[in-house]
């Protein structure tokens, strides 16, 4: 329609992630490698290792969770053949490289379940394994060898699924061919699904099997639930971040504000919907060997961080993050991703650490150290895999069509 | 530009042969920025009442008009919240007030199995809300609109872009608003009229349309009164369902039987497959030889004999050997058994401390007056001990006492299995310290004392 024109907006040159943030490289480095030092430190002098494997693996799967949100945000962009999203999916497809130093951050886990030890999951252990007919009736999944020739398939995926969208979108900025945009378009129906299935397996094996007698089978939704709603919080972050240094400024406007915003409401509502409908059903039906589950998140205080996320990452941020005016002012946005952000970091600390500390949450400097260890060293592994990529996918087709979205 | 004037009024002559007042003038404009800049000169000229007319939506055009964001989303909260509160009010109403129910063992108001309800009312008046709203700020349905009557103006569907400005208008003046519209550079300007006053709704019509209404009650008024008279002739169905099969339910007539039974009494000298329970000693526990003697109504729990005294049990010619095989086996099957269907009263070692027993003791002993539970007597104490095998096997099927039957629950050699595994517990639970083995007998005294 020749009135979109009159609101398209001029393109401009974004440059590369290294322009932007590339002299942070060396500071995510450092505070990674400090932030796991501090933490490895306290727990040597405590003698607390098992609180460090947990604060690790718990640190590991936020961090992996909003990758795993952009990895599912590129394919169904592609999916659906979506034309808004141009401007921003390049960014996207750079975050998705983070597979490869989540990949070498989840080796001291597999290393410890590989020695046999057993302070992460229960089930490594002979003994355990051998008193209990639940978990031995497990046993021929819950196993040492096939969690790492899962762990490995998934990191597989992951990796060169990110590295085929990344790889021909970024051939696409030289040669401008649609074709291309047809052969990852082609290949996001199969990936998708194959998505789907990593994601589901990799929450059962890392966060459901923490509790090797519980079972849940929507476990798989619920952390790609919280998966995407980190990213989307993450996403308006980055947004934030790359306006404020002036970057994309004029093309990443209030409209994909407004989108993102949308995205991350809704999102944060299916979560809802999904938290809701696991525990209306265990508690329901109120068979012992479900509901232990959640008597653990009901006592010692444990009972407090259930009632923050049902207030804080629900109730709260529906009220706040429902009006258009708030998605699209950048300030009020960037103000409740952030705030969801850690309404999802807190969510997975429901899920993983009452496993580790029945007897009630507690947030120390270990829990502090990982996270910037593990976000520290993530960082620096995007920014040197992907520090030299171009900003925008600069000559896709569908360019022209996000320049001029417009919502209504 | 004076010559198109002139056609445009020619045309506007035409389309409202019959004169009347003057509604307001419609300009086309050849594309939407065109009519996008119209827009906000109308506007920056301070008209209030005009708008445009286009035949798919045009970005950036509410700014132009100056339209205001809608109210849509406001009505639409206040629905929201009118539906969770009429779904919160309705369960606490049926569920916790006027029909109290448990179910599943819940509170009568619980708030998690409320949400579904109250999820689904939100959304469901919201969707009401923001439809109904959506057609009141549109001031829709509208039958008709006298734009309709211009001739060009039907292009608004398909390639006009149009911008009409009504005569209630305040700025509204019969030749400098045509003007001003001129000034705009339109395509074209039409004049607009109301249409011819005499036209009028028919008298008749309205007497029509009461009878339509009366008669449209009637079907109501006629299912009201059905439903408080009572019928003596069948229903009317419309929709059968599956109400009518050529099958015979339990309890009903059939005319295909002299006796008009549905249900068909066993043929005589006949038995349903696994109702001969011949062999007595397996299925009651009684001696084959001696079985026709007892009557069957005084295995049951208290029966009296035919001068009112008590039945003694004792006496019957019970079996005194396990009817089936004994081995290891049905052991362990009689004691996963007993751990289900007995140990909740009896506990876990028939000493008669199981958890309902435990439960029902505690409440008896805080309201004396109310509880009617009686301890169970051990199972190894010495009038259990004496019973023979065939007798314990019969407390199981029938009961005794205050102990209900068990027949229906447990399987007849899963009764022997829990018979064999009581005698192991008897034999536990009165043996001596003698009846141990030297050698662990040893290990157990050096074990320190509780």
């Amino acid at each position: 329609m020749s009135d979109h024109n009159s609101h398209t907006i001029e393109l401009e040159e974004p440059g590369t992630l290294n322009d932007v943030a590339g002299s942070l490289t060396n500071a995510a480095m450092i505070v990674g490698v400090a932030g796991l030092l501090l933490a490895g430190l306290i727990a040597m002098v405590s003698g607390n290792w098992t609180q460090f494997f947990f604060s690790y693996l718990h640190n590991f799967t936020f961090v992996l969770s909003f990758t795993l949100g952009a990895l599912f945000f590129v394919l169904i962009q592609h999916l659906t053949r979506s034309g808004w999203s141009v401007v921003v999916r390049r960014i996207v497809e750079l975050m998705t490289t983070g597979f490869v130093p989540l990949a070498v951050l989840f080796l001291p886990i597999l290393f410890l379940v590989l020695v046999g030890n057993n302070s992460l999951f229960h089930w490594n252990n002979a003994e355990v394994v051998e008193a209990s007919p639940l978990i031995k009736h497990k046993a021929i999944y819950l196993n040492a060898t096939w969690f790492a020739i899962r762990a490995f398939v998934y990191f597989t995926f992951w990796i060169l699924c990110s590295r085929f969208y990344l790889n021909v979108s970024t051939q696409q900025d030289q040669s401008g061919d649609p074709a291309l945009s047809l052969r990852m378009e082609r290949w996001s129906a199969l990936s998708i699904i194959a998505f789907a299935l990593t994601l589901t397996f990799a929450a059962i094996d890392w966060i459901m099997s923490l509790d090797p007698e519980w079972f849940s089978t929507i476990i798989g939704v619920y952390f790609f639930s919280n998966s995407v709603v980190s990213f989307f919080a993450m996403l308006a972050i980055l947004i934030y971040y790359l306006n404020s240094q002036g970057v994309l400024s004029k093309t990443i406007n209030a409209e994909y504000r407004h989108d993102v915003g949308k995205l991350l409401f809704g999102f944060n509502c299916f979560w809802a919907y999904i938290a809701f409908s696991q525990y209306l059903l265990y508690w329901y039906a109120n068979i012992p060997e479900e509901t232990v589950w959640f008597a653990r998140r009901q006592e010692n205080g444990w009972e407090v961080v259930s009632m923050i996320l049902i207030i804080g990452h629900f109730v709260i941020p529906f009220l706040g993050l429902m009006s258009r005016t708030v998605k699209r002012n950048p300030k009020q946005l960037v103000f409740w991703a952030a705030y969801l952000l850690v309404m999802c970091w807190i969510d997975l600390f429901w899920l993983i650490m009452p496993e580790a500390s029945p007897q009630g949450p507690s947030i120390g400097l270990i829990d502090i150290g990982c996270l910037l260890g593990i976000l520290g060293l993530f960082s620096f592994g995007v920014l040197k895999m992907a520090g030299d990529q171009y900003l925008i996918a600069k000559r896709d087709p569908r360019l022209p069509e996000s320049l001029a979205f417009h919502n209504i | 530009m004076s010559t198109a004037d002139e056609q445009s009024d020619s045309q506007a002559e035409d389309c409202t042969a019959e004169q009347g007042a003057l509604a307001g003038y419609v300009a086309q404009f050849p594309n939407p920025s065109a009519l996008k800049k119209a827009a906000s000169q109308t506007r920056e000229a301070g008209f209030k009442e005009f708008d445009c007319y286009v035949p798919f939506p045009v970005h950036g055009i509410d700014e132009a008009i100056g339209i205001k964001m809608t109210r849509l989303p406001y009505i639409v909260l206040v629905c929201a919240v009118i539906g969770a509160t009429t779904a919160i009010a309705l369960q606490f109403f049926t569920n916790a007030f006027d029909y109290k129910y448990i179910i599943s063992g819940k509170p009568f108001f619980s708030i998690p199995a409320n949400i579904p309800i109250t999820f689904e009312l939100s959304v469901l008046f919201s969707a009401f809300g923001a439809l109904l709203g959506m057609l009141a700020l549109n001031k829709l349905p509208q039958f008709y609109n006298r734009l309709f009557l211009l001739d060009p103006f039907l292009k608004a569907t398909s390639s006009g872009f149009f911008l009409a400005i009504e005569a209630k208008d305040p700025k509204f003046h019969e030749t400098d608003t045509k003007t001003f519209l001129n000034s705009l550079q339109p395509s074209d300007v039409v004049t607009c009229r109301e249409p011819n006053e005499n036209v009028k709704i028919p008298k008749i019509l309205l007497p029509i349309a009461a009878c339509i209404l009366i008669l449209g009650l009637v079907p109501l008024v006629l299912i009201a009164k059905m439903r408080v008279t009572p019928q003596t002739t069948p229903r009317v169905e419309l929709v059968h369902d599956m109400d009518y099969q050529p099958k015979l339910k339990t309890q009903r007539f059939s005319r295909m039987f002299a006796d008009g039974r549905g249900m068909r009494p066993p043929i005589p000298g006949t038995l349903a497959r696994g109702d001969l329970q011949h062999d007595t000693s397996f299925y009651e526990g009684l001696l084959p030889d001696q079985e026709d003697q007892v009557d069957r109504n005084h295995l049951l729990p208290n029966a009296k004999n035919a001068d009112g005294t008590s039945v003694s049990l004792d006496k019957l010619p019970w079996v005194s050997e396990i009817p089936i095989p004994v081995d290891e086996k049905l052991m362990a099957r009689g004691q996963e058994r007993f751990n289900i269907y007995c140990a909740v009263c009896h506990g876990l070692s028939g000493k008669g401390d199981g958890i309902i027993t435990q439960r029902a003791m505690k409440l008896q002993a805080a309201n004396p007056n109310v509880g009617t539970w009686l301890l169970p007597i051990p199972l190894y104490s010495e009038p259990v001990r004496k019973q023979k095998v065939g007798q314990l096997f019969n407390t199981i099927t029938h009961g005794v006492r205050k102990m209900p039957s068990y027949g229906a629950q447990v399987p007849v050699k899963d009764r022997w299995a829990i018979v064999l595994y009581l005698r192991a517990l008897q034999e536990s639970g009165s043996g001596m310290i003698n009846d141990i083995p030297a050698d662990i007998r040893e290990k157990l005294n050096a074990e320190p004392k509780e």
